[in-house]
């Protein structure tokens, strides 16, 4: 995501528009227009108005970098926090889901919706040497989870439940049964249960429709992160540790202008709905928002209009969950583009074990 | 010792390990052992476990009588040239189909990485992607959805369904025995068999009742049909590979960052019983693929 056109205002970057960048190439000054917003005057760009107005709640790490500046190996270290991406670490989402166990014994503890398919694929919310439960359960932007739809009616399954668990009880009785089949005999338990659940949890019809609006839910693909957040929500609302939701499209080598804005449009007002969702109902102080992509765009021009790929010096937010509300940490970068690798914080997996969310703006 | 004198060599030493007598024996446990070495420190049985994500769907694919064991004469996957394969792309659902459509052993199944079959990803299947010194054994809800609701499952469940009902010269007792003989190794106990039979009786009267619109429109449909019913396939679904190649080359030029990302929703197939007797038999015979006893080494 380019950070110079949406929520790191560069005033020496609009002033130097056209003169030559540090690093080469031409500076380009962003064509949209930043504001000051909310009691702390945090400068975001119009194309996020929406976000702007909860500007208050967020907490922004400035002057982050990344060791590699291709998307796969990005993605992964986002994700997992290695460096090198061919050493598969468990995810952000498993560590979160191991430290922290789940909430919901029903549910899937750590869901990822819509998750990227290339860019490291599922190392993006594997568990690697984790045990295999702490890895994320992947649906789609409109809710499908394999297998999670009853296949036949529910009084024919019971029935079909009954012998099954008849059969695993008569084979527990018997010396010298597994061990893990008492677990067998839960999981049955449990799943028929997520048939009923999981398909309604996921089902944001639900919702009332001033919520729906409130989020801006459409169908199709414009609508797929509005959609994506109002799972999230009733995701984590039902005690799901970790859910990461995912807009794709980012990669504006060129376009830079017009993707931009239509890629706002589509995060804008779902992820403003979104804060104020949890914050009314008293969610947000235990739940933490993370916003971010695996890098920066530079402040040089790519083309007429793009911008390259720029591992230094761009930013994240944060809300919830304790995080200091309107404060800004990490070192200001005059271009967003730090020069020094000292001065920047590097990007490592969340040591901290909070109930949170991840919202990553993937390429 | 003997492990050197074989030149260290790994398949030598498995095959030495199967042959012997203790990994041969079975997890039957006597009550006296289990007291005098309930760990199994002796080797006194086979240590119950269950089975691998490939052991799983070859019996399963067995005791249907549908596994076909000849050798996969090259990879589905063949053809493909080098690209960054999405696991939501035309080839990645081609292939996706290939397999779950297939009747090969397990040991056959392509592995493309962040492509694993479904069949196998439920249960502890090792990723394509890394190493794995030793796989996890999870039980958890997914896998128990698995058993009763996947295409593969319900699908194997029928077709030996269809064989036996259609099959005059049994009679309902000896299906029982032969569904048991299958899948378990075994005859059913007196008990069992009484049950089975019951569970029949009373899985077909309320299927009939609940299932009797479902029965009547998909005869209308396919009066004729005699194999499991499926949804209309993709045009050339099939494994000859050609498709694959074809639906590559336009990927392959366009930039992968282009490429709209979002996951479809793939079509499912439809495996549906013909009528309430079909119906009773796939249910039963999927119970017992769904039980403790079938999935854990006996």
């Amino acid at each position: 995501m380019s950070h110079v056109d949406t929520f790191d205002y560069k005033p020496q970057l609009q002033a130097n528009d056209g003169k030559p960048g540090p690093g080469g190439g031409k500076l380009v000054a962003s064509k949209f227009q930043f504001a000051q917003h909310g009691q702390t005057g945090t400068w975001v760009s119009e194309l996020y108005p929406h976000v702007a107005k909860q500007v208050d709640k967020l907490c922004f790490i400035r002057g982050l970098h990344t060791d590699t500046p291709a998307h796969p190996q990005a993605v992964i270290q986002l994700h997992t926090g290695a460096r090198i991406a061919s050493l598969t670490r468990p995810s952000m989402g498993a560590w979160t889901l191991y430290g922290l166990g789940t909430e919901n014994q029903d549910l899937p503890g750590y869901i990822t919706v819509n998750p990227s398919p290339n860019f490291g694929g599922a190392v993006n919310y594997g568990s690697a040497f984790l045990p295999a439960h702490f890895q994320g359960t992947r649906i789609n932007d409109s809710g499908f989870l394999p297998n999670v739809k009853a296949s036949t009616v529910s009084t024919l399954q019971r029935k079909q439940l009954d012998l099954i668990q008849t059969m695993n009880r008569d084979l527990l009785a018997a010396p010298g049964a597994p061990d893990q089949l008492e677990g067998l005999i839960q999981s049955y338990e449990l799943a028929f249960q997520m048939q009923g659940q999981v398909p309604e949890l996921l089902d944001i019809s639900k919702e009332p429709q001033h919520v729906l609006d409130a989020y801006g839910v459409k169908p199709g693909p414009e609508g797929s992160f509005a959609r994506q957040c109002v799972m999230a929500r009733r995701l984590s609302e039902a005690g799901v540790r970790f859910v990461e939701i995912r807009q794709p499209g980012w990669d504006h080598h060129n376009n830079l202008n017009k993707g931009l804005i239509g890629n706002a449009a589509a995060t804008d007002q779902p992820t403003a709905a979104l804060l104020a969702d949890l914050e009314q109902r008293g969610l947000l102080d235990e739940t933490l928002v993370l916003f971010g992509s695996e890098f920066g765009r530079l402040p040089t021009a790519q083309g007429p209009d793009g911008r390259d790929h720029n591992i230094t010096g761009y930013p994240m937010w944060l809300a919830g969950a304790g995080v200091k509300p309107g404060s800004r940490t990490g070192l200001r970068t005059s271009l967003g583009l730090t020069p020094s690798r000292d001065a920047c914080t590097r990007w490592t997996c969340m040591p901290h074990c909070w109930p949170c969310w991840v919202s990553t703006t993937n390429p | 010792m003997k492990f050197i004198e074989d030149g260290w060599s790994i398949k030598r030493l498995t095959r030495r390990i199967v042959l012997t007598r203790a990994y041969q024996l079975s997890t039957a446990a006597d009550e006296q052992a289990l007291v005098a070495d309930p760990m199994n420190r002796y080797s006194w049985r086979h240590s119950p476990r269950r089975l691998s994500a490939e052991e799983l769907r070859d019996a399963t694919l067995a005791a249907a009588n549908q596994i076909d064991r000849s050798r996969q004469e090259r990879s589905p996957a063949h053809d493909l040239r080098v690209i960054e394969l999405r696991n939501n792309g035309p080839e990645a659902q081609r292939l996706s189909d290939i397999v779950s459509k297939s009747r090969k052993r397990s040991v056959y199944l392509p592995l493309l990485r962040t492509l694993v079959p479904s069949s196998l990803e439920v249960f502890d299947f090792a990723d394509q992607g890394t190493v794995t010194g030793s796989r996890d054994t999870t039980t958890v809800p997914t896998q128990a959805l698995y058993q009763l609701n996947d295409v593969f499952v319900r699908r194997s469940s029928l077709a030996l369904a269809q064989s036996l009902t259609s099959e005059s010269g049994l009679n309902d007792q000896e299906r029982v025995n032969q569904i048991y003989l299958l899948s378990l190794g075994r005859t059913p106990s007196t008990g069992e068999t009484e049950r089975a039979l019951a569970y029949l009786t009373e899985f077909e009267t309320l299927a009939a009742q609940e299932l009797a619109d479902t029965f009547a429109a998909a005869n209308a449909e396919k009066p004729a049909e005699v194999a499991v019913a499926t949804s209309p396939e993709p045009a050339k679904a099939t494994p000859e590979l050609g498709t694959l190649g074809q639906a590559q080359s336009t990927a392959a030029v366009a930039n992968p960052d282009d490429i709209e990302q979002s996951t479809a929703a793939i079509p499912e197939e439809v495996v549906q019983p013909r009528n309430a007797r079909e119906a009773a038999w796939a249910s039963f015979i999927q119970a017992i693929y769904g039980s403790g006893e079938f999935q854990y080494l006996r």
